[in-house]
């Protein structure tokens, strides 16, 4: 059995939960507006757009592009060794999200590159497990 | 609209600030002179003396990121009106309307910080600030934490599309430690080049040390008036704020949005807005003040300001100079990145030094009229300052 890394433990809001159960079922769902259609992101109890709380778990495509991205030389986390990078990547369906991306060297990224959700087996640490979403590169071999 | 009748206008007469030098290596040596009120105590003691007011005179009072229902009792005044204040613009436009509409005549702001002394953290499972901005702390299981790392990829993302290069971005840090070491209060002097900047390690790549403010300890105190009460003081040459601006782009701030598009609607919008009111444009300024919480954030707000060409930033500041020297003076004390960082507050000080002629040996000549230009989260700011005859 390998073993899982272990992770900052998301913040669990009010409106969260859903967002990690559904990751726990290898699925990225956003909260889409039920009023206006808007993808929102971090999960809030209601629309920027148009103030509507009516919204629903939407799937996503699970793509998106490299908006930008940095690479972390300091440590901050016990759980994450340095270096490690993170990149800013837009949705098709529009919010940016940042993650780590997998199986990949600085070199490679550039504006634009297109990449799609992974998600990896995680143990958070408050002693919860789970599974963190993760982007890794669209022309990456790498079975999902 | 421009502002052409001198009965609203408003002048500062006096300015006040501790010795951030002193006190960061008090701070930290785990002995830090005093504490929070006690900064805002003795830049406010600092201000009165400057204006030649006495405390009786101040019948108005802004604090920011002090505890404001303690600051009357502790300074030992009942001012007119009062009011909290956050960052150097707003607090501006709240006293100066409050001025206007006769609620005070003389308004003492005072803003003071200890994150140096109290150790706090702006990154990590420690990270301040994650109850009013969520984002501080929401991207923690991916290690996306800290101001720097938000600014990181900004800056990243103009490297590649505006050719942005590391030594260029050096170039800001250098000259911003050159001004601060003819500023006997800034915090760091010690001499950069841009070879020295380069050596630095990334912390969070693509900046270096040298390219995040300097955590500080220390308070800064300014003095509003009417023009007319400021004209009969005479104490110093007259220095007004000519016209202020404000713009925001909240859309999806927490993800960053704003900011990886340069903050370019936000700034363009409060600059705009302070160009209209001042009567002056980009050309007209000999001192440029900006936010400088990190460096990479010059090029941009440039462009943004119209002191040139969206992608002109860098050829721009290469070509005219920022340093002491060159033709477009910026940051004069050291900025936040060599002075301290006092949240934009201590550039107000500097840019009030420099219009009066007070500057000492970091002196813009015959400086006329200077420019502040602020982007936080999502909310960007701007004040035109000028000396009047």
């Amino acid at each position: 059995m390998s073993v899982v890394p272990e992770r900052p433990a998301p913040i669990i809001g009010l409106y969260d939960a859903p967002l990690w159960s559904f990751a726990a079922n290898n699925e990225l769902r956003l909260q889409r507006c039920n009023s206006c259609k808007h993808v929102r992101y971090f999960p809030t109890g209601y629309c920027p757009v148009c103030l509507s709380e009516d919204h629903e778990w939407a799937l996503m495509s699970g793509k998106g592009r490299v908006a930008s991205w940095c690479v972390f030389h300091k440590q901050y986390f016990p759980q994450i060794p340095a270096p490690y990078i993170v990149v800013m990547v837009e949705l098709e369906e529009g919010p940016i999200v940042p993650a780590n991306i997998i199986n990949c060297q600085e070199e490679e990224l550039k504006i634009g590159l297109s990449v799609h959700v992974v998600f990896e087996d995680v143990l958070w640490n408050d002693g919860t497990r789970g599974k963190i979403f993760q982007w890794r590169k669209e022309s990456d071999p790498v079975s999902r | 609209m421009k502002r052409t009748d001198d009965s609203s206008r408003i002048a500062i007469v006096g300015i006040g600030s501790t010795d951030y030098r002193a006190d960061y290596a008090l701070a930290r040596a785990g002995k830090p002179g005093t504490d929070l009120t006690g900064y805002a105590v003795r830049a406010f003691r600092d201000a009165l003396q400057d204006s030649g007011l006495v405390r009786a005179d101040i019948d108005g009072l802004v604090t920011a990121t002090l505890p404001y229902e303690r600051m009357g009792e502790l300074l030992g005044m009942n001012p007119r009106w009062s009011s909290p204040g956050t960052d150097p613009a707003a607090s501006f436009m709240l006293a100066a309307d409050a001025i206007r509409a006769g609620r005070a005549e003389c308004v003492a702001l005072i803003k003071a910080l200890d994150f140096k002394s109290m150790g706090t953290r702006f990154g990590g499972p420690q990270a301040m600030g994650a109850e009013q901005l969520l984002h501080y702390a929401y991207y923690r299981p991916w290690g996306f934490t800290s101001q720097g790392a938000f600014d990181a990829v900004v800056v990243q993302r103009y490297m590649e599309l505006y050719g942005l290069t590391h030594r260029d971005m050096g170039d800001v840090p250098v000259a911003q430690r050159a001004w601060a070491r003819l500023n006997p209060r800034a915090i760091m002097q010690a001499p950069m080049t841009i070879e020295d900047y380069l050596a630095h390690p990334f912390i969070v790549a693509p900046l270096r040390l040298p390219d995040y403010c300097v955590i500080a300890d220390g308070a800064v105190a300014l003095i509003m008036t009417t023009l007319e009460r400021a004209r009969k003081m005479a104490r110093h040459p007259l220095v007004t704020i000519m016209g202020m601006g404000w713009g925001e782009d909240n859309m999806d701030v927490s993800q960053l949005r704003s900011k990886l598009a340069f903050n370019r609607m936000q700034v363009s919008l409060a600059a705009r807005q302070s160009y209209e009111e001042a009567g002056y444009g980009p050309e007209d300024m000999n001192g440029f003040y900006f936010y400088d919480n990190f460096s990479g954030e010059l090029f941009y707000t440039l462009e943004n300001c119209g002191y040139c060409a969206e992608g002109e930033g860098v050829s721009f500041v290469k070509s005219r100079g920022i340093g002491p020297g060159g033709s477009f003076p910026v940051n004069t004390s050291g900025g936040m990145m060599s002075e301290a960082y006092m949240q934009g507050w201590n550039a107000q000080v500097e840019m009030v030094r420099q219009l009066r002629g007070q500057a000492g040996t970091r002196q813009i000549i015959d400086c006329r009229r200077v420019h502040y230009v602020s982007n936080t989260i999502g909310k960007a700011s701007s004040i035109i300052y000028a000396r009047l005859p």
